[in-house]
């Protein structure tokens, strides 16, 4: 075994067993964590492998956490299926805008800019739904007691923190594998030159549209899980830029296009940024003004992010990878 | 027949505004037409000439007209500074790079302000401005009246500046050709700034003249920087004429969707006319055009 998947191992092992003996407050901390650390390695399927940063990644956030907050409202379907109708719509809201911005070759600062749009005309549609609870939100109502079918868990919150870490070593897997096939290959080829991808014979147009369906779903069951943790569904929060922001944010500092970069980039961006909001609530916006300095530095200083960084220092091979 | 009269009112006011979002519209383009950086943070330069405005009529009363000749300066110093220190860095980095490094400093402009003044709402109200003028259907605000006669003639210097002076012509050289813009001795860093500066200056009186019109809040640069985009996609980028007339085409576009539609769609309309246009004509309605 390599000393490498043993320091793996034992993190995890810490991830795994710690957490119940934390505060309360600390444990909160950590479950938000874990899943912006998924939801980054969501984003970087797109935005890091294959070049594409979606800065509208909350569209998908959103979907997921009010389809099955909706279901579950107004039919009492359990979030285990209402996560699939999230993922069915996320399915197919990424496929048509993939397909409508990938079809007529829309790339770059473009594609920033057709992501954030997307994402607030799905905002400003939710906030004109009464069904959804308009501007108001969806208030999930609350089970007597703690239910696995139900997704809640009051006297054991710990339970969240256990399915957002599932769902982080199944994302982690997921982005491991993919960036280890043939598919994955495909898709860095199409980040470094498109033309030549298209050259050696990959279909690119459906390349794109694979990575943005598969980054929209993971995030989409991201929101579904957050939904019926805060047990409120508010579109500001939910469908917000700046969800979309802290979601790139996230990736892009850990290391755009590695399999452990998000993971990292959430434990230090998140944790500064969570930290910040408890410690110093009485200056609002101290924890956007420190991921904007974050941003910069990384960008200028370090493309390569945080992992490069640390890489530099302990020459890991499989960090990187 | 239907009553002109709401229809005639929408269309004024929707131009009238839509020639302030023109004048953001431009700063952007400038900078993405000469410099080839797409500023994120564009919006968040209009929103601290708000603050400037507030800070001096907190301090000394003036009202934001009066602000201009303070204000301006002080934004196209920042401006300078953000080019000087930090943009001129990225210019030979992947686009990726770039526009992280722009987002990044709307993140840190925004939430600076946030920290200084805090999230509330603030107005600076100008009585004088607040009269209403009546052309037979329509009623306009002297504000606003005032707030679209600036922006006009603002842009309108640009583009006397931009066609007729030899600093001018140069910028417009280097938007064709940074390289052959060097080689014929043209100091390419140093026009990088100016344009940067003249680009934050104009947002500076876009967001001075608005100031009498709304409520300042740290995020409001957000808001206009997104119109901004769809104005400059609608217009072509790089091309500022028509940044200028794609911002009357969204302002009369918003009024008017807000007359017939829930008001609280318009965004949603002017979002998807961006998109629109992005997909069947990413250069712009007005492709054509002269590019600067």
């Amino acid at each position: 075994m390599r000393t490498e998947r043993v320091v793996m191992l034992a993190l995890l092992a810490v991830l795994a067993v710690v957490p119940p003996f934390l505060e309360r407050y600390h444990q909160n901390v950590l479950i938000y964590v874990v899943l912006f650390s998924y939801l980054g390695v969501a984003w970087n399927i797109l935005g890091g492998l294959t070049g594409l940063p979606s800065f509208g990644n909350a569209a998908f956030f959103g979907i997921g956490a009010y389809a099955s907050g909706m279901l579950y409202t107004t039919y009492r379907v359990s979030p285990w299926i209402g996560m699939w109708a999230g993922v069915a719509l996320s399915t197919g809201l990424a496929a048509l805008i993939g397909y409508l911005t990938f079809r007529f070759g829309i790339r770059g600062h473009f594609f920033i800019l057709a992501t954030i749009a997307f994402a607030e005309i799905l905002r400003n549609v939710v906030l004109n739904l009464e069904v959804l609870g308009g501007a108001r939100g969806l208030p999930i109502p609350l089970t007597p007691e703690d239910s696995l079918v139900d997704l809640q868990f009051h006297t054991n919150r710990i339970a969240y923190y256990y399915i957002a870490l599932g769902l982080l070593i199944a994302g982690t897997l997921v982005f491991w594998k993919l960036k280890n096939s043939s598919l994955g290959l495909a898709l860095m080829c199409i980040k470094e030159d498109e033309e030549k991808a298209a050259t050696l014979g990959i279909n690119t147009l459906r390349h794109k549209i694979f990575a943005f369906v598969l980054s929209a779903v993971m995030t989409s069951i991201a929101g579904t899980v957050y939904a019926h943790y805060v047990l409120y569904v508010e579109p500001m929060v939910v469908l917000g830029v700046p969800l979309s922001v802290q979601i790139a944010l996230v990736a892009i500092v850990g290391g755009l296009g590695t399999t452990l970069g998000p993971v990292l980039g959430g434990f230090i961006v998140q944790t500064i940024m969570e930290y910040t909001r408890i410690f110093f609530g009485r200056f609002p916006g101290l924890d956007f003004f420190i991921a904007g300095i974050l941003l910069i530095a990384i960008a200028l200083l370090r493309p390569t992010g945080l992992l490069g960084l640390i890489e530099r220092l302990i020459p890991l091979r499989t960090l990187a990878r | 027949m239907t009553d002109l009269g709401p229809l005639m009112q929408a269309l004024t006011s929707g131009a009238l505004i839509g020639a302030v979002y023109g004048l953001v519209a431009v700063g952007l383009n400038l900078i993405y037409g000469v410099v080839h950086v797409i500023n994120f943070a564009h919006g968040e330069f209009l929103m601290l000439s708000m603050y400037v405005a507030l800070v001096m009529n907190v301090l000394i009363g003036a009202n934001p007209f009066l602000a201009l000749p303070v204000a301006v300066p002080l934004i196209m110093l920042a401006g300078f500074l953000v080019q000087r220190y930090i943009i001129s860095r990225t210019l030979d980095a992947p686009i990726l790079i770039q526009s992280f490094v722009t987002f990044g400093l709307l993140l840190v402009m925004q939430h600076g302000i946030m920290l200084t003044f805090g999230p509330n709402y603030y107005s600076i109200r100008v009585t004088e401005l607040e009269g209403v003028l009546e052309f037979g259907y329509v009623r306009v605000s002297v504000g606003l009246l005032l707030a679209a006669v600036v922006s006009v003639l603002t842009i309108l210097g640009l583009h006397l500046f931009l066609t007729r002076t030899y600093l001018g012509t140069a910028i417009r050289a280097i938007g064709q050709n940074r390289f052959a813009a060097q080689t014929i001795g043209i100091p390419v860093k140093r026009l990088y700034e100016l344009s940067f500066a003249i680009s934050t200056g104009l947002a500076a009186v876009a967001g001075l003249v608005l100031t009498p019109l709304i409520w300042m809040h740290p995020t409001i640069g957000e808001i206009y920087i997104l119109k901004a985009f769809i104005i400059v996609v609608l217009g072509g980028m790089g091309n500022v004429m028509g940044a200028f007339l794609g911002g009357i085409v969204i302002g009369i576009t918003e009024s008017v969707s807000a007359l017939y539609l829930m008001p609280s769609l318009k965004e949603a309309v002017a979002l998807i006319i961006f998109i629109l246009i992005l997909l069947f004509r990413p250069r712009g309605i007005f492709a054509r055009a002269v590019r600067i």
